[in-house]
């Protein structure tokens, strides 16, 4: 599944030069946030190139990237919501993905669109838990709150450059 | 008490405090959002940005207490500029600097206080970012970690311009006394002669690159209701929450006013009709969903303005409050755009 801007999101992706960069502190500590706060096992940067999924950050699970026909958050990224999938085993989209069938054998699923201009976005910030889970609505707004100071710090540190151009 | 001392380079520290044009604006999503984070990170029910001015803190964005400013000679961050390192004071009552300062033995009841310096270039420390619990206890050094990172994301939200051109300008035009007069005291947002400026230099934008600007008139349905019922000090806090929870669901270039009671004005440069639906759905969607202290729609009415129209920006106005009325006989909840 594609975003109908497709085109213009993989520009603003690459503009940033970011993908296959090394890790980085101030992404590493937002997922390190995320797992303490949000209580869960995997927490994610993840960016969505034109057919993979590439974590800039990771913590809980040994992985650097995925196929995008085998991601949750290619789905996230298609709207401007929080997306929560309580058990992705009972779920027809998502039960035959190689992450929910082998390891890290994710159950549990929430991901928040990482917006960089309006409706451009390149990736999520993503929770996974190998046991179902509650997620309540402070949680929600937590996640959203942290991915919006993403997309702002990669606005600022990387993004100087293209600031300008016109979405 | 023992009053903080100045820092040596005082003047050069505020001199840059105020070259940074933020005292006394409005609140802002990007940094409500990291007093937020502190919260629930570290488990604390009052967060804030606080920013040492010559004889006061003003706070940028605070949650948990319902303050704009403090004197400097009470405050805790007034300490905290005076070093790189991280102040913690783990039991007011237990240290002679603060055990018998007024925000310690009375409202707000702070016994423990840690607050990270930021210090936007060396040397020199505007302000701190600050988390606060009415009990004693200690910190982690994890969570002493995590503070400092969130106060990254502060100075590099102060280094960014995130606001739109004419919000700036209009910041940038409006002397320090003039620019406090413009903003709501309750709701922390730009009020109506505020909005009226924003308005106008919105227009002005709109004409010369001959982009649509929309228009929004908000207002709390019921309202009288709540404050019949629970009071006025109630209906305040209601008004506080709902303009915050707004705030959220609009973009930094949107401007967003208290017009007067419980009504709003929301500016949407550049907004067609089509992203306006859009913008107005989202608003009275997380209006709907956020849980408050009871439950809180609101209606509104809209209207696009294209730089060639004949009736002006005023006539708009007229426009969008007559689909306000619409919108409330209509059955509140709801929002009706007009053309």
């Amino acid at each position: 599944m594609e975003a109908q801007n497709e085109h213009k999101r993989l520009a603003f992706l690459h503009s940033l030069n970011i993908l296959d960069t090394p890790i980085e502190e101030p992404y590493e500590r937002i997922t390190r946030l995320l797992c303490r706060v949000l209580d869960v096992p995997i927490a994610a940067v993840s960016l969505i190139d034109k057919k993979r999924q590439w974590f800039k950050s990771i913590q809980g699970a040994e992985i650097i990237e995925i196929d995008r026909k085998d991601s949750f958050c290619s789905h996230t990224i298609l709207t401007p919501h929080t997306i929560i999938i309580p058990d992705a085993r009972l779920d027809d989209r998502f039960r035959n993905l190689s992450i929910v069938q082998n390891t890290p054998n994710v159950v549990f699923y929430a991901g928040h669109p990482i917006e960089l201009a309006d409706s451009i976005n390149i990736g999520t910030l993503c929770v996974f838990d190998t046991e179902p889970k509650e997620f309540s609505n402070q949680d929600v707004q937590f996640l959203e709150d942290i991915s919006k100071t993403a997309a702002s710090e990669m606005k600022s540190r990387l993004f100087k450059n293209v600031y300008d151009i016109k979405v | 008490m023992i009053e903080a001392r100045k820092p040596e380079n005082e003047e050069e520290r505020v001199s840059y405090l105020r070259e940074l044009q933020i005292l006394d604006t409005p609140l802002e999503e990007r940094f409500e959002r990291i007093t937020r984070i502190v919260c629930r990170s570290l488990d604390v029910p009052i967060s804030a940005i606080s920013l040492v001015d010559e004889e006061r803190q003003w706070f940028k964005s605070i949650q948990g207490i319902d303050a704009s400013e403090t004197s400097r000679s009470v405050a805790f961050c007034a300490h905290t500029i005076l070093d790189k390192k991280p102040f913690i004071v783990e039991d007011a009552l237990e240290d002679d600097r603060f055990s018998d300062n007024p925000l310690v033995v009375g409202n707000p009841n702070i016994r423990f206080y840690a607050g990270i310096p930021l210090e936007v270039q060396e040397g020199v420390r505007i302000g701190s970012l600050c988390a606060i619990d009415h009990k004693a206890r200690d910190i982690t050094e994890e969570q002493i970690s995590t503070l400092k990172d969130l106060s990254e994301m502060v100075k590099s939200e102060l280094a960014s311009v995130k606001l739109s051109s004419v919000h700036l300008g209009l910041i940038k035009d409006l002397e320090n006394a003039e620019r406090a007069a413009a903003v709501d005291s309750l709701t922390r947002i730009w009020n109506r002669a505020g909005g009226e400026k924003l308005l106008e230099r919105e227009w002005e934008v709109a004409k010369r690159n001959a982009s649509p600007l929309s228009l929004a008139m908000l207002d709390i349905d019921n309202f009288k209701t709540v404050n019949d019922h629970h009071g006025h000090d109630f209906g305040d806090q209601i008004l506080r929450r709902f303009s915050r929870n707004v705030l959220t669901a609009i973009r930094p270039s949107d401007g967003f006013c208290r017009w007067g009671g419980e009504e709003f004005l929301l500016i949407f440069p550049s907004c067609d009709k089509e992203d306006l639906k859009g913008a107005l759905e989202r608003i009275l969607g997380t209006i709907r969903n956020t849980q408050e202290l009871i439950p809180v729609t609101a209606s509104i009415g809209a209207h696009t303005v294209y730089p060639g129209d004949q009736r002006g920006l005023y006539e708009s106005l007229k426009i969008s409050d007559k689909a306000l009325y619409e919108a409330k006989t209509g059955g509140r909840d709801r929002y009706v755009i007009s053309s």
